[in-house]
């Protein structure tokens, strides 16, 4: 037998020979690579010029997300920004907006997410004066027309039949309703709520949420600053800060669910998300976290998931964990993995086991070593877009964050230990708390997996 | 874009392998791309998903790297090898009435297999190509397969080209096909999950194989399932020795990298892969279609149509003319399909798109009814909107938006050093040169009369090949479709 201790591989041994040239690379910083301005009416521009390509991009972000949704007002917020793009203005019709839009080749595109909501604009650099114009009008004169809105409920309407149609999906979404209970990310969709919606509903939604005192733009592409301020300032004059007040974001009552519950689906294949509640934007400890939930799931196939599920038993094709980081309240804990039915419970068991051994024992030096040096470098390579770093950049304020956040957690990420890592980890990975829904065939997982005739089963809408 | 093309220089090696470079210094990194010439046209009956496979495998690593002591993993993976074989002898004796394969037998083979591979895994180093592009800042890696190419795709710090250069051409020159008998497994998951238990993959798998009845187009990229369980290491080898000969790779690198400093990386790296000759091209042509094609399935999951058929040989004019004439009818909110299917109420989702390969393309329109309305209604609807566009010819301002709108999202391609890549060793491996990818003047010079003209020489009702998923309702809890 081959001694392998404390071996490495011999291609290993030449890359670590390799010697490569010095790279000074760092993360753009505000007010030197990029340009922060408050408009006179409160919006905060950034910019970030790059003149490689004759394109531009705007990208605007508004406080005001799903999470500011009421009880029976769920879905509100996506209605009314998919009625904001469609729903024409008041000097334009709904298809002359859409045809202007055209013929000028640009695209306009909105998202509302859990505590923000997104519009983006993008074309040729000819065309900017136009686009803002557009953008403009879209945002300070929308004339929510009444039959787009029925339109966008009936798109809605089947949305909301076929969203069984995805397993994985189901799994998903369920995972999420079962884990918040009765709180604006557990409350599921209903369409006798949507089906109430009326345009005065989404204009008091929308004068709330665009009012350029809570409203962010980030601006990149070939156009010079100045000039961008100038033209900004001239035509946001019709935009004033009316000092809209966001409502509260409910505090959240913890978590809801615990066990495992079966949504039964004739199927060759479970769909299994398993987790809990985590942590929020303000943990001290962050720079912890990632590594840890890159060790064990989130760094591809450098995670213990990966190694353990996939690539030494051949179980999934795809199994990671996701930690919401960035949320204003506790976010997920959540690991989604496809496997056949008949080794549900052995992925179940490993999962569950890797949680286990994150918690009981230090992870290696190795893995600590190229969890560290993978985010560092992939944070660097995130910012190598002037489009993506500048919305990266922007997000810092729109939360609160730091404007230094990247390169303060660049240098935290050296500060993190081994320690370290298994302390986050106990509050991270808590298989006595799981969560777990499967989504899978009820028979076939009756005869290979006996404890599956006590999960709970869940019947959906 | 004139700046692109000047930026742009190919050379090839000794061996026969071609390597382009496009130089672009807007940040500081490097987007590579290696494009094999290999898909599931070249794979044959018992081979299907083989080509989706090797690419799996190799990630598995090479005789340096994914093992501490390659010679003591020879012995063992050559035992496993001889097994399978034997066990697949078994499975099939197994299979037929008549050969009297005994089941005992082949569990006795499976064991002796696990047990050798449990020799094996203190002596190897499972994804360690991985964990090293991750340290060293790669993103974006990942590979994928298609019907005539694979290719494998990773962005980099500029200071790690030789990196690159290192760990492509290793495994190109000596890969290792470790872990075997797990990776199939996971290729079956895969399948699994994008195929079996995915209503939409299950459509297109069944309309794909109508629309290519005969032709090397036929199977699934990801195989067959019966093939998928009888894959042999052996057999992959062989394959990965045909056609991952240098001449029929094309490497491209994009990025702040000295040209220099590029060519004489890649003759130190690349130049000693030995070189082979290519293998031989297979003809994809399609049988000659007689009549509609059609298929029903039963699904638990909302109705939908996928209608196939056959498009012009890939360059060729109409095919630009196509691709505006779907723009014209589902590019965008002021399309035909979007105001009289979607908006109406008739559709939930309606497009039709033209896809590229290298030897004969095809359309497809995709169909998603509401639920007030049956699926016989929107397809003839659809086809009403295309006879509408072939009857009337395109507008003016139809034209016009399509002119914009290609323009726009040409230069929107042009952006990320990793799309460029990508798009560049397209070019030059499957249409006839690197400059091809530049073809904007090819859709500026489709003209209005154009646009009935295929229409109706494309989409004619016997060459259409369909695919119907019709509501099922499940036993186990009827909460489902």
């Amino acid at each position: 037998m081959t001694d392998t201790k404390g071996k490495i591989s011999k291609g290993r041994q030449l890359i670590e020979r390799m010697r490569f040239p010095d790279l000074q690379w760092r993360i753009p910083r505000i007010g030197e690579d990029v340009g922060r301005t408050v408009l006179s009416n409160g919006l905060v521009l950034y910019t970030f010029p790059d003149k490689s390509l004759p394109l531009f991009n705007l990208d605007f972000r508004a406080r005001g997300g799903t999470l500011h949704e009421e009880r029976r007002r769920k879905r509100l917020a996506s209605v009314a920004q998919a009625l904001l793009r469609l729903g024409g203005t008041e000097r334009h019709a709904p298809e002359e907006f859409d045809e202007l839009l055209d013929f000028h080749g640009l695209t306009l595109q909105g998202q509302a997410r859990l505590e923000t909501t997104a519009l983006s604009c993008w074309g040729l650099a000819e065309k900017l004066p136009v686009a803002i114009d557009l953008l403009l009008e879209a945002v300070t004169q929308p004339r929510f027309d009444n039959g787009k809105l029925d339109i966008i409920k009936e798109q809605w309407r089947e949305a909301l039949r076929r969203r069984n149609d995805d397993p994985t999906e189901v799994a998903s979404r369920e995972f999420g309703y079962l884990l918040y209970g009765d709180d604006p990310q557990g409350w599921d969709d209903n369409w006798e709520d949507i089906e109430a919606f009326t345009a005065a509903d989404i204009r008091c939604w929308h004068e709330m949420v665009w009012d350029p005192g809570h409203c962010f733009l980030a601006a990149s592409g070939d156009f010079e600053t100045a000039q961008l301020i100038e033209l900004l300032e001239e035509r946001f004059v019709a935009w004033p800060n009316c000092c809209h007040a966001l409502p509260n974001i409910p505090a959240l009552k913890g978590q809801a669910n615990y066990g495992t519950h079966l949504i039964a689906r004739e199927s060759s294949q479970s769909c299994i998300c398993m987790g809990s509640l985590g942590v929020d934007r303000y943990d001290a400890q962050l720079p912890a976290i990632k590594i840890a939930n890159y060790i064990f799931g989130a760094g591809g196939f450098s995670s213990r998931l990966m190694d353990k599920v996939r690539t030494r038993e051949g179980l999934a094709y795809s199994i990671y964990s996701g930690v919401d980081l960035t949320l204003r309240r506790r976010g997920r804990v959540i690991v989604s993995v496809q496997t056949r039915t008949d080794a549900s419970q052995k992925v179940m068991d490993c999962v569950a086991a890797e949680m286990e051994n994150m918690r009981s024992s230090l992870v290696s030096p190795e893995e600590l070593e190229q969890a560290r040096e993978s985010l560092v470098n992939s944070t660097y390579m995130a910012f190598a877009d002037t489009e993506e770093s500048l919305r990266n950049l922007m997000q810092l304020e729109v939360i609160g964050w730091p404007s230094d956040y990247y390169e303060t957690l660049l240098s935290n990420y050296r500060e993190v230990t081994r320690e370290e890592v298994g302390e986050v980890s106990q509050r991270l990975f808590r298989p006595q708390d799981l969560l777990t829904v499967v989504v899978g065939d009820r028979d076939v997982l009756a005869k290979s997996c006996p404890q599956s005739l006590q999960w709970e089963q869940r019947e959906i809408k | 874009m004139n700046n692109i093309v000047s930026n742009c220089q190919k050379r090839v090696l000794a061996n026969g392998l071609t390597a382009i470079f496009c130089y672009r210094p807007q940040a500081p990194l490097f987007s590579a791309c290696i494009t094999s010439r290999v898909g599931s046209v070249n794979e044959g009956p018992g081979l299907t998903g083989v080509s989706h496979f090797l690419e799996h495998l190799m990630f598995k690593g090479t005789e340096l790297l994914g093992t501490l002591d390659y010679s003591a993993e020879v012995p063992l993976l050559q035992q496993i090898d001889s097994l399978a074989q034997e066990r697949l002898q078994e499975q099939a004796k197994l299979r037929t009435c008549y050969a009297g394969g005994q089941k005992e037998c082949v569990e006795r083979l499976t064991s002796q297999i696990s047990s050798l591979e449990a020799e094996l895994k203190p002596l190897s180093v499972p994804n360690e190509m991985w964990t090293i592009y991750q340290r060293h800042g790669g993103v974006g890696l990942n590979a994928g397969t298609g019907c005539d190419g694979t290719r494998y795709y990773v962005t980099l710090p500029k200071n790690k080209l030789e990196l690159w250069a290192f760990l492509e051409a290793d495994r190109l020159r000596t890969p290792v096909f470790r872990e075997f008998y797990a990776e199939r497994e996971v290729v079956q998951e895969e399948r699994r999950l994008r195929v079996d238990n995915d209503p939409d993959g299950t459509l297109y798998e069944q309309v794909n194989a109508l629309l290519n009845l005969g032709s090397p187009y036929e199977a699934p990229i990801v195989g067959w399932p019966r093939d998928l369980q009888t894959l042999t290491r052996e057999a992959v080898q062989r394959y990965f020795a045909e056609y991952y000969a240098p001449a029929n790779l094309v490497v491209c690198l994009v990025g702040d990298l000295d040209e220099q400093e590029v060519w004489c990386t890649l003759e130190r790296y690349f130049s000693d892969i030995p070189a082979r000759s290519a293998p031989p091209l297979r003809f994809a042509d399609r049988g000659v279609q007689i009549g509609e094609r059609r298929v029903v399935i039963p699904y638990a999951a909302s109705p939908h149509l996928l209608i196939g058929y056959p498009g012009p040989k890939p360059g060729h004019d109409d095919q630009y003319a196509l691709d505006v004439a779907c723009e014209i009818l589902s590019g965008s909110r002021n399309s035909r399909f979007y105001r009289n299917l979607v908006e109406s109420g008739l559709a939930y989702y309606a497009s039709i798109d033209q896809r590229s390969r290298a030897w004969d393309n095809a359309l497809l329109l995709n169909l998603y009814p509401q639920a007030e309305h049956t699926s016989a209604e929107l397809e003839k609807a659809a086809y009403r909107e295309i006879s509408g566009l072939v009857n009337d010819g395109p507008t003016e301002m139809e034209m016009e938006r399509v002119y914009t709108r290609l323009r726009v999202d040409w230069l929107e391609s042009l952006r990320s050093p990793a799309d460029l890549a990508s798009s560049l060793a397209e070019a030059e491996a499957f249409r006839g040169g690197w400059e091809q990818f530049d073809d904007l003047d090819r859709y500026m010079a489709v003209t209005a009369s154009d646009i009935p003209r295929v229409l109706r020489q494309y989409l004619q009702d016997g060459q259409r090949s369909v695919g119907e998923i019709v509501t099922k309702v499940e036993n186990q809890s009827g909460n489902i479709g």
